[in-house]
């Protein structure tokens, strides 16, 4: 009796401790919110938003990521740049000699369709959120639908055959989406940037400067046009902006020195910050990429020796070297000058030249508005002066070539360089094709190369890419085949989803 | 001060020794009276109840006391005294002209009668039927070290110990079986029946180590068992006066840099030639050459250190209680600039024996406190953070390190010399990790009736950590500039505990053994952490954040997981011939949604020993026992709330600036970046082992071999979708499948006991291989062993193949003419000197589709050869290591072939010119146009090697010289570690770069390991 007394107690004892209650695990989550938490506030309204914003900066955010591999894959195949060898970032894309799984071009895959995913989820949430005003969520959802057309312009123009995804979908065997064809990309950015015109406002408070615009949607759809050549609508679109009170900085050089961020020239701009409170890093790398080894810079890249010389024909009244040329490299001229960081002054190239690893520079984005280290100056995707030259572009090939002129010469004005005088429209295509777009935009983010991109596919092509940048004596170009003028649908993404087909030639 | 501190260790044990050696004499006479003590001679614990007869004459006899002591009459000096003692190796003594022999007793390690660790318990090694190694743990111990894991290397078949990183105080890897799941594949700690951090304890602590290979040893720990268990116990009190052990060792550890980078004038005559061959302008500091320094970076980055561990320990007890207590302290001065580490350990053990000794109970408490300044090394997977050895490596020469008239005596690099100063850089930022691990245990064994009995068992882990980490003020160069001192500080605590309450019940009726055991089990884990940083400190002098002026930052974490289970086992034997084991586990996690919480883990296991047969009559097999096994396990080693649909929150990915100025705000991001996984579940691994247990010649020789296959399934597996999801976080799904097999072989041959001369050797070998079954969805490949940050890739992962196979270009020789370069029509970019590259498929492209696979950093198999002897009072281990057929990319080779401005590998001097063509270099080209740092076999070496791991010889003072002074035995030795490694790799060690899962064997420059040189000294009072 004892025994199974003792038993007894001994069996209630454990049953006591381990009463299996499943209230043992289930463990409260105290990190991070979920979607049935989420979506409750305007807060998180914003918050939604700003992360589609982010995937600017590229899918992981990170700087290096954004400058490292996005902007090198985008600028290193055109003309204008001449990437330091020595250096391995994107340099086989610059050599025609890249594979399908160089990260560049895979990281520019996984940015656009991070910031596509994060938009899809604000437009299929937010309308359905009780928190908002109509309005709140009118604006927001337009902010989304640009933003996913410019990642979609991204995608389309680099890859071209890509799957279009227009919700978001969390079933893992909805994520195989075959590619469409590019047609119905234009089709969706067209429709997504007429759809946001409306809704955007056409000016943000000071504490939200920066979110996009109705100008902005404006000259994106502009620039959609202008890349499937529907000049008319072009003209139309791309003429409206012009209405719209945007003026050209008086200093060319404010544009990429901090100066002038979301200011008057300012269409549309990819921000940052220097602001390092709180862990954030957003800030940029270009002062030190493009500055020489010798102003203590990674020098990265370089103008081109074409670009440098088309740029010396860039001239004043006088003869003399415009001012935007004098703004945008530093070279072998008794004039030229850039801002040392090392040295924190700006210096003589005469004073530096046997110093300097090669003998010219981009000074664009070199200055250090913000002292400390990497830079929070913002990156322009779309300024005025890229507006007027594309509404020129449109007028000129809608047949109205001196009304196309007066508008180039106003961005020629402001850099100082003479006067177009009277042209054909054949010269004048010429023209802003090779001197116009390539002097006054050099180097600039996802300009260059989608040139050059869009100018050998229509109607209007005058010779190839190869034969551009074999005229422009681009390094490499022997290996450049057609399979070039695309991205490869990066391999690391094919591995993944076997319902994607390869690029062509790829 | 490190030497004087040497030399005064050696003058006071040649001391000793010489006073031990010279001291006493001794008067010896007829019919004497011996009297003595017996003590178990690895511990020095006396032995009650040590049989002690006449040879010859078994009826005369005694035995020894409560304390050892014994005396017993002779009659002459010829007379033999044997002392017996369960368990221990009989031994015969020559009484000669002595009257005090005090007797040390050697564990009979043969004896068919020890006993291993089980979970939840132990049982007798004769009557397993899983595939168990109890550890020699004396052999371990002799090996002086500071991490246990470490010594593990070499000692077990089927346990694979791999050092990631030669920093002082790193952890090593430890896979048991290879590797199992692509996930988690460390193995489950038990320290006295709490899982824990076997890192924390101090290896003199432990008493007992078993490692459970397969699933039947494994289930009863169910869910976290899959890759593996360790089980350890520490040592406890044994009855007696108290009894005193010292253990100290000095030793000195030194770098072996065998990677050769260009000096000033190498490196000048190698980027000469590499711009001239591309035609292009030098940089500047190429021809201004006489100017600038000639500096040995690496030289001033290592040092050479000074390692000491001093271990103290007092036990004994009463009848009813006895005790352990323990003190050690460990300090490595670190072989690089700015690293040590040093650990105090303590520990108490206590056994209680209440109500007539049916009651036992057992509390314990430990502490240990580590303090590790250290450099940052990047040892996983994904995207390569760059080596800090690699950035020494590849410093301009002509840089100078030191400036006598700069404040901080670093120099800033001269204009021209681009940025940074490593040296400088590391000197005078502070890494500093100060934490805190307290290990509480109390257990109670209430002996009930009939063989039940009833055990308690509750343990608490409480682990603090402390990061600091300062920088002040440098100016470097513009890319190297850190405007304002900056000081970033991080606590966090971890707080488990395990409650255990099982009932065994132990029962012989005639044949028939039974072993019942039941219980159940309780676990919680708590993390937090605060941390803090502020980005501008008023002064270097400052250190506290509260003074910061700058931007200031918090950031914490706050989770938990728990963990609750029943599970039993049944032990069952007939006539000590038939044994059958079951076992069974069923775990809740809270890791899964409350539909999948569950799982259930079972196994069955059978032995034969067909030795007792009475068939069975073999002059050769003492031992003769096939075993075979089946069962399930767990795997639940992943993120907390992954079922839930989770919203990324903040971050750089995430956040965005927006407003006026170019410093305008940052504000916060938030969205779902990762897919809700509500269905995830446990994942399984099945095991079916079979094995052979062999004793020979009277056990002299004894092996065993083992045969293993299990097969993952529900493999939790962060599965890469594609990029047009819009995921950016790959979220965990149950998407793999892996199929592991191998077998272990081990044997032991133990001489006899000749007069002063005896020897074992221990072999083992083991193999394993991996396969994935499935990855993600289907026809998925993984991509990873990137070499710096996320370029160039070397292996990948698919199905049908290894984890983490090397997929490369096949380089195939050096291109001597245009000719060759024409004829091979696939590298355009080629000129005479650049490597060729074999176009695979035959396209006429050269391209992805011509990478192939060469083998992974897994080995075919790997080895350990343990030879001990001794003679006399002296005595020496011999232990070799080595593993097979393991490839190793050699990163940092490729790194240093690179032809961009930082400093090359002194290799180049010797590359290919139109003069030079008898070479494996090829030419050097700025901007290397042809690509011949391409992820490719060039960079691909073999990585097998055998190691004089450690070579000791120890001398044990005898103990007549020793009898009069109250110390039982004395003993010193010296070791080398690492001594001579024979190898065709030619980058740092072989041994290295095995972190990761998916990079196995890729060489990014790891710390690298050190030569050391040991002298220690063993003392029991």
């Amino acid at each position: 009796m004892k025994k199974i007394s003792y038993l007894l107690i001994i069996v209630l004892c454990i049953g006591i401790l381990h009463s299996c209650s499943d209230e043992f695990l289930n463990v409260p989550n105290n990190e991070n919110l979920t979607d049935s938490s989420f979506w409750q506030t305007k807060e998180h309204a914003l918050q939604a938003l700003t992360a589609t914003y982010g995937a600017m900066h590229s899918a992981s955010g990170s700087k290096w990521a954004f400058f490292e591999e996005v902007y090198t894959a985008m600028a290193y195949r055109a003309d204008d740049v001449t990437n330091n060898t020595g250096e391995t970032y994107s340099r086989s894309l610059a050599s025609f000699s890249n594979t399908t799984e160089d990260t560049g071009p895979y990281n520019i895959w996984q940015s656009s369709y991070a910031g596509i995913g994060r938009a899809n989820q604000i437009i299929q949430r937010i309308p359905e959120m009780q928190a908002l005003s109509q309005v709140d969520k009118n604006t927001i959802v337009a902010e989304a639908k640009f933003l996913r057309a410019l990642y979609y312009f991204w995608l389309v123009t680099g890859f071209e055959n890509v799957p279009l995804v227009t919700t978001y979908e969390t079933e893992l065997d909805r994520l195989f989406v075959s590619q469409t064809t590019p047609d119905k990309i234009w089709e969706q950015i067209e429709k997504d940037l007429a759809e946001a015109e409306p809704n955007l406002l056409t000016e943000h408070s000071s504490e939200w400067k920066g979110r996009a615009t109705q100008g902005a949607a404006k000259a994106l759809l502009g620039k959609a046009y202008l890349f499937q050549e529907k000049w008319s609508q072009a003209e139309v679109k791309l003429g409206e902006v012009t209405g719209m009170g945007y003026s050209l900085l008086t200093n060319y050089a404010d544009n990429f020195n901090g100066a002038a961020e979301n200011g008057n020239e300012s269409i549309f701009e990819i921000q940052f910050s220097g602001d390092r409170a709180n862990g954030n890093d957003e800030r940029q790398v270009f002062n030190f990429q493009v500055s020489p080894y010798a102003f203590g810079g990674w020098e990265l890249f370089y103008p081109s020796d074409w670009l440098v010389e088309e740029m010396k024909t860039d001239l004043t009244t006088g003869g003399e070297i415009s001012e935007r040329v004098y703004e945008s490299i530093f070279f072998d001229d008794p004039n030229s000058e850039m801002y040392s960081r090392d040295a924190d002054a700006v210096v003589a190239y005469s004073a530096v030249s046997s110093d300097l690893n090669h003998p010219k520079y981009f000074k664009k984005y070199a200055f250090n508005q913000d002292v400390s280290f990497y830079n929070g100056t913002n990156i322009a995707l779309i300024r005025y002066a890229d507006v007027l030259l594309m509404y020129a572009e449109a007028l000129n090939e809608n047949g109205k070539t001196d009304q196309a002129i007066i508008e180039i010469n106003k961005v020629r004005e402001r850099g100082k360089a003479a006067p177009l005088g009277t042209m054909t429209q054949s010269q004048l295509r010429d023209q802003i094709r090779h001197h116009e777009r390539p002097v006054e935009l050099a180097m600039e983010f996802g300009i260059r190369w989608f040139d050059l991109y869009r100018w050998q596919r229509g109607s209007t092509a005058t010779e190839s890419i190869k034969t551009t940048l074999e005229n422009h004596n681009k390094p490499f170009v022997e290996n450049f085949q057609d399979k070039h003028i695309l991205y490869p649908i990066p391999l690391q993404e094919i591995n993944i989803n076997t319902n994607l087909k390869p690029n062509p030639g790829w | 001060m490190k030497a004087k501190k040497r030399k005064t260790n050696t003058i006071f044990l040649l001391t000793l020794l010489g006073f031990t050696l010279f001291g006493f004499a001794n008067t010896y006479a007829q019919n004497v009276v011996i009297t003595g003590n017996v003590s178990e001679n690895s511990s020095g614990s006396p032995l009650p109840g040590v049989t002690i007869t006449i040879k010859g004459n078994e009826t005369q006899g005694t035995q020894t006391d409560f304390d050892g002591n014994y005396s017993i009459e002779v009659s002459d000096s010829q007379t033999t005294l044997v002392y017996r003692y369960l368990g221990f190796v009989t031994k015969e003594v020559l009484v000669g002209n002595q009257t005090i022999i005090n007797i040390g007793l050697e564990e009979d390690a043969q004896s068919l009668g020890e006993v291993v660790l089980v979970g939840y318990g132990t049982q007798k090694k004769s009557e397993l039927t899983a595939a168990i190694t109890s550890v020699n743990i004396e052999e371990i111990q002799k090996i002086p070290t500071a991490d246990i894991a470490t010594s593990l290397q070499g000692q077990v078949a089927g346990l694979n110990v791999a050092i990631a990183s030669g920093a002082p105080g790193s952890a090593p890897v430890i896979r048991i079986r290879g590797m199992g799941t692509v996930n988690n594949n460390d193995p489950l700690f038990v320290i006295d029946g709490v899982p824990g951090d076997l890192s924390y304890v101090n290896p003199a602590d432990i008493e007992n180590i078993s490692i459970l290979r397969d699933a039947s040893a494994a289930t009863i720990y169910g869910s976290r068992a899959s890759n593996g268990v360790v089980i350890v116990t520490t040592k406890r009190g044994k009855r007696g006066d108290p009894r005193v052990v010292v253990n100290s060792y000095i030793s000195t550890h030194s770098i072996d840099d065998n990677i050769k980078v260009a000096n000033r004038a190498q490196h000048d005559q190698i980027k000469l030639e590499a711009y001239a061959n591309v035609g292009e302008t030098p940089a500047p500091y190429l021809t201004n050459g006489e100017q600038y320094a000639d500096s040995d970076w690496a030289d001033a980055y290592y040092k050479n250190a000074f390692e000491q561990k001093h271990d103290i320990s007092v036990s004994g007890g009463s009848e009813n209680t006895t005790y352990n207590f323990s003190a050690g302290y460990f300090a490595n001065s670190g072989t690089v600039i700015n690293t040590d580490f040093n650990r105090f350990n303590t520990r108490l053990n206590m056994d209680i024996k209440l109500l007539n000794n049916r009651l036992k109970i057992s509390p314990g408490l430990a502490y240990a406190k580590e303090k590790r300044r250290s450099i940052f090394e990047p040892l996983d997977g994904g995207n390569a953070s760059f080596s800090p050895f690699l950035n020494i490596y590849s410093q301009l020469p002509h840089k100078a390190i030191y400036d006598a008239n700069s404040l901080n005596g670093f120099a800033t690099p001269a204009t021209g010399l681009g940025s940074g100063n490593p040296i400088g850089q590391g000197e005078l930022t502070d890494r500093i990790d100060r934490d805190e691990y307290t290990q509480f245990n109390i257990a109670a064994d209430l002996k009930l009736f009939d063989g039940l009995s009833y055990q308690f068992q509750y343990g608490l882990n409480v682990e603090n950590e402390h990061f600091f980490f300062f920088q002040p003020a440098f100016n470097f160069g513009p890319q190297s500039i850190n405007e304002d001192p900056f000081l970033s500080e991080t606590r966090s605590r971890t707080t488990s505990w395990t409650l255990n309450n099982t009932l065994n019940y132990v029962k012989t009726f005639g044949d028939h053994d039974f072993d019942i055991l039941v219980g159940g089990s309780k676990e919680e884990n708590v993390f937090n952490s605060a941390g803090g940083s502020n980005n501008r400190l008023p002064s270097d002098a400052i250190q506290a954040l509260s003074a910061g002026i700058g931007d200031a930052s918090s950031f914490g974490r706050n989770f938990s997981s728990t963990l609750q289970s029943v599970f039993g086992r049944l032990s069952y034997d007939y006539a000590n011939r038939y044994y059958v084991q079951a076992s069974a586990r069923r775990d809740g996690s809270s890791r899964f949604s409350s539909k999948n919480q569950y799982g259930t883990f079972y196994s069955v296991s059978l032995g034969w020993a067909v030795h007792n047969e009475n068939f069975f009559k073999s002059d050769l097999f003492t031992q003769l026992k096939p075993r075979f096994s089946y069962g399930t396990l767990g795997n639940q080693l992943i993120p907390n709330h992954l079922f839930l649909a989770r919203i990324g929150s903040g971050g750089q990915q995430l956040n965005y600036p927006f407003g006026e100025d170019v410093t305008q705000a940052i504000l916060s991001g938030a969205i779902a970046t990762s897919l809700p996984t509500p269905d995830i579940r446990w994942e399984e691994t099945a095991t079916t082992n079979v094995g052979i247990d062999l004793g020979l010649l009277d056990n002299r020789i004894k092996a065993s071999f083992d045969y293993f296959n299990a097969k993952t399934t529900d493999m939790l597996v962060f599965t890469k979708v594609p990029g047009t999801s819009g995921i950016t976080t790959d979220p965990l799904t149950n998407a793999g499948d892996l199929e592991n097999k191998g077998w272990e072989f081990s044997a032991t041959y133990s001489s006899k006991q000749y007069k002063d001369f005896s020897f074992d050797v221990t072999a083992n070998l083991s193999t394993s291989k991996n396969k994935i079954t499935k990855l993600g969805v289907e026809g998925e490949a993984r991509t990873d062993g990137f070499i710096e940050f996320n370029n160039f890739p070397t292996t990948r992962t698919e199905v049908g193949g290894e984890i983490g196979r090397f997929y490369l270009f096949e380089a195939n020789g050096i291109f001597q003419n245009q000719a060759e370069i024409d004829a091979h029509g696939v590298q355009p970019d080629a000129a005479p000197g650049d490597l060729r590259f074999t176009d695979v498929n035959g396209d006429g492209e050269l391209n992805d589709d011509d990478k192939k696979y060469m083998g992974s950093g897994l080995p075919d198999f790997e080895y350990g050869l343990t030879l001990n002897a001794t003679y006399k009072n002296f005595d020496v281990s011999i232990f070799f290591q080595g593993t097979q057929g393991n490839k190793i990319y050699n990163g940092v080779k490729m790194w240093l072939y690179r032809t961009d401005r930082n400093n090359v590998s002194s290799d180049l001097v010797n590359a290919w010119t139109p003069q030079n063509t008898n070479t494996n270099i090829p030419r050097n080209a700025f901007g290397d146009p042809n690509n011949n740092i391409r992820p490719s076999s060039y960079f691909l070496e073999d990585g097998s090697y055998l190691r004089l791991k450690n070579l000791q010889i120890g001398y044990s003072i005898p103990e007549s010289a020793i009898s009069k002074i109250p110390v039982s035995r004395i003993r010193v030795y010296a070791t080398a570690n690492n001594l001579f490694t024979i190898t065709d790799y030619s980058g740092f060690d072989p041994g290295l770069g095995n972190g990761g899962t998916f990079n196995r064997g890729v060489d990014r420059g790891f710390y690298p390991l050190t030569r050391s040189f040991i002298f220690g000294i063993n003392v029991s009072m």
